[in-house]
């Protein structure tokens, strides 16, 4: 008798075991996002009168500079955004809407497309004692314009026009090692909170500016948001780069990564949340957002 | 009288030490990359055998690429950053990887060299030039989820 209850038991547990397996009611209910990853564009690197494409077509060295960085990338298993896959996505999109009302903001918008910019540069040295290849790789923040990482480095020497050979040696270790100080960078900003900037100006016509008293007790509108940002940002890390009676720009804004259920922290959050200080202060206001860049309007 | 033996015992205790497999010294240098996402470093290594200055030797290149970094290699910034929390978070994985022969696993090579003139005496020291796949064993570490992923 025993033996039979003992074998039901099993029978029944094993069932309830698979049966929770089968439905993951055995798994944890909420686990947490998974950060959401910067896009990264890897472009050439061109004067202020050229053409970037132009410049990537005519230049083999640069196009095998280009594309090691992106190996590189693509070795550490991250995605890239292709410059000229992008660039005749975008003029396709144009042509497409051609007929619809289009913004320049918007325009900024579509062409921004990265978070991050890699720019390369590839740079033939001639010389008797042989020639050689010098590539520079630069990173920064497409909104902040801080620089992540920079690395250079030139070719070995050697009496040969095998240019693209030599491109080739000046990329080997430079573009790991790159990777390697742009992943310290990530560390750093997971750690210290994500780089967004923010502006603040008034709309023509506005009867309120940065110097006009509000809330109780009554303290300069600048003031109030410099207290309010010390209180806001993440670990309280903000830096101004300037203030006028029309204008302030926050140019380093330390957002968290993820909010207090776990959730990504979105920069349109803060944005919003910026905008109730406001209206507790009596102040009705518009925001656009350019990746990390947030845009105030006070009316 | 008592100064003396407390001299002596420290004396044993360095000597101890400094034949200890378990040492640590920053005798590594970059010697090359002969191939992508590999790296051959020399390193220097104590220990009562020979047997056990080599393993000291590989586990010095591997202990430095870990936590210190090479100085003029790609890995001049070590692979696992904010190395004393790292020790402390994930001690046994560590302890299992250095001191229990993990690292074995991306030893490509390991080749003795002659004419080493150590800095520290010990019953055995030995100057070995350690070959590192480096590729993997940073995709061993991001499967362990000792450092992250290129990314946020």
């Amino acid at each position: 008798m025993q033996k039979t209850l003992f074998i039901a038991l099993t029978v029944l547990l094993s069932g309830y075991h698979s049966l929770l397996a089968q439905t993951g009611a055995a798994a944890p209910a909420t686990s947490p996002a998974k950060n959401i990853q910067p896009t990264i564009m890897v472009i050439p690197f061109a004067k202020e009168t050229q053409d970037m494409r132009t410049v990537l077509e005519n230049d083999l060295n640069l196009r095998i500079a280009v594309s090691k960085v992106k190996e590189g990338f693509d070795n550490r298993g991250f995605n890239t955004i292709d410059f000229r896959a992008k660039l005749k996505q975008l003029s396709n999109d144009k042509a497409m809407e051609l007929e619809n009302k289009s913004s320049l903001k918007q325009e900024i918008i579509e062409l921004s497309g990265a978070d991050i910019y890699i720019e390369t540069e590839a740079t033939v040295q001639r010389s008797d004692g042989g020639n050689s290849v010098t590539v520079i790789i630069t990173a920064y923040d497409a909104f902040s314009g801080f620089s992540l990482a920079n690395k250079v480095k030139s070719s070995p020497k050697f009496y040969t026009e095998n240019f693209d050979k030599l491109t080739e040696k000046a990329c080997e270790g430079l573009v790991e090692d790159f990777l390697n100080t742009l992943q310290s960078k990530f560390d750093e900003i997971v750690q210290n909170g994500r780089i967004a900037t923010l502006s603040i100006t008034f709309a023509a016509g506005s009867s309120t500016d940065l110097d006009t008293e509000v809330g109780t007790p009554p303290e300069l509108l600048s003031d109030k948001i410099e207290n309010w940002l010390e209180k806001n940002a993440y670990k309280g890390y903000f830096h101004t780069s300037g203030v006028t009676a029309t204008k302030m720009l926050v140019d380093e804004l330390r957002v968290p990564f993820k909010d207090a259920n776990g959730n990504n922290y979105r920069i349109s959050k803060f944005a919003a949340e910026f905008r109730n200080f406001l209206k507790s202060q009596g102040l009705e206001s518009g925001r656009d957002i350019q990746g990390n860049k947030i845009f105030i309007t006070i009316n | 009288m008592k100064p003396y033996s407390i001299l002596l015992a420290a004396c044993l205790l360095f000597a101890a030490a400094c034949s200890s497999p378990k040492t640590i010294t920053g005798e590594v240098n970059f010697v090359a990359s002969p191939e992508p996402g590999t790296l051959q470093l020399s390193a220097a290594g104590y220990g009562r055998t020979k047997k056990e200055a080599i393993e000291n030797s590989e586990r010095n290149a591997f202990y430095n690429l870990l936590f210190k970094g090479i100085p003029g290699s790609q890995y001049s910034l070590p692979m696992v950053p904010n190395a004393a929390d790292a020790q402390k978070t994930h001690q046994k994985y560590f302890t299992q990887f250095l001191e229990g022969g993990g690292y074995k696993r991306f030893m490509m090579g390991s080749d003795l060299q002659t004419g080493f003139e150590p800095i520290r005496r010990a019953s055995e020291n030995v100057k070995n030039l350690v070959k590192i796949d480096v590729t993997s064993l940073r995709r061993e570490l991001e499967a362990s989820q000792i450092i992250r992923k290129l990314g946020y």
